[in-house]
């Protein structure tokens, strides 16, 4: 069990029907959650914060990146040493998050980032793989940053690294935002093998094609105008 | 003689506009104000229209401002796409700002 300066940030847009069941696991491993609610049009932040999160409800919708954002700014403002991000949709399995909080203590570094690729997948499908390799060729051009998989929600930073995030991109384009300031900063990271459980449930919340496109519009034009 | 007058005083007007605001957004501003400084030029001699018109291979005067005006133009719209992008941005920090006021702590508390 981690102690109470380790949160656990987990962003959530309408997550109802999921976001106890992930509390559940994550309160094995962690003390401190905070859910951040988008905006849902439906109970999500008092599940939430009957299952022992901190909750943060945003007025308008913003975007996964956004909510992010503000459960990271809320958590340090908390004092967190340790930032863990965390889907809402029971992607990510809390023992993996647990795992990569060690192994950011044990290596000394500032950032943990978990690989699918690495490690292992359940249920995906092959569009979605491609989709995700070619992001990934992506994001290895444009941060120059050798990773196996560019789009995983589960990441942990040390408070020093999480302190100089600051993610302009609201909706999706958040993680390769976050990808490019580590290569800018020089932060020390790694990768760790994780397992990704695809039900479907997530599968049907997840990235449509169409929103890659939009995703590099908004990096490309996100450069031009500060 | 009037239309000129007048054209003149509105192309005057967006340069100037347009080099006030140099600061914010160097490139469209500028673009807009080198665009104002042609059109009045080409209004105030009409003839070096034609001249640069068949300098750069368009038919006539007036159809090289015709083009002007739409690049000048489609430049303003983006500019204003960009301005829509940074006004989302403070929009963000104000909801972020509430958001973090209004936290609420969990049911059970340990």
């Amino acid at each position: 069990m981690h102690d109470k300066t380790t949160w656990v940030v987990v962003p959530a847009y309408n997550e109802v029907a999921v976001i106890g069941d992930t509390m559940v696991g994550l309160r094995r491993y962690f003390q401190r959650v905070v859910v951040v609610d988008d905006f849902s049009s439906d109970d999500t932040a008092s599940a939430a914060l009957a299952a022992g999160a901190y909750v943060c409800r945003h007025p308008v919708n913003l975007g996964q990146g956004a909510s992010l954002q503000t459960g990271l700014d809320f958590a340090l403002a908390q004092g967190a040493t340790t930032l863990v991000t965390f889907d809402a949709d029971g992607q990510h399995r809390p023992e993996d998050a647990a795992e990569m909080v060690e192994r950011l203590r044990a290596d000394e570094l500032d950032v943990v980032l978990a690989s699918r690729f690495l490690g292992s997948t359940v249920g995906m499908t092959a569009s979605r793989g491609v989709l995700l390799r070619l992001a990934t060729a992506y994001t290895r051009i444009t941060t120059g940053l050798r990773l196996t998989d560019t789009h995983n929600g589960l990441r942990v930073f040390s408070r020093s690294a999480a302190e100089g995030i600051r993610m302009k991109q609201n909706r999706m384009a958040h993680a390769s935002e976050i990808l490019a300031q580590i290569a800018q900063r020089n932060l020390r990271f790694s990768e760790h093998p994780v397992t990704i459980l695809y039900t479907d449930y997530s599968r049907r919340k997840g990235q449509r094609m169409s929103g890659s496109l939009a995703i590099l519009f908004d990096l490309l034009l996100g450069r031009l105008y500060r | 003689m009037i239309l000129q007058v007048a054209l003149i005083v509105a192309l005057f007007c967006v340069l100037v506009y347009a080099a006030s605001q140099r600061r914010r957004a160097f490139v469209p501003s500028m673009s807009i104000a080198l665009l104002s400084m042609l059109g009045i030029i080409l209004v105030l001699s009409p003839d070096m229209a034609n001249v640069i018109a068949q300098k750069v291979g368009v038919g006539r005067g007036a159809d090289l401002v015709t083009y002007c005006f739409i690049v000048l133009t489609l430049v303003a719209i983006f500019n204003i796409h960009l301005r829509l992008r940074a006004e989302n941005d403070k929009l963000t920090d104000l909801a972020r700002a509430i958001a973090l006021m209004g936290a609420q702590n969990p049911v059970q508390d340990r």
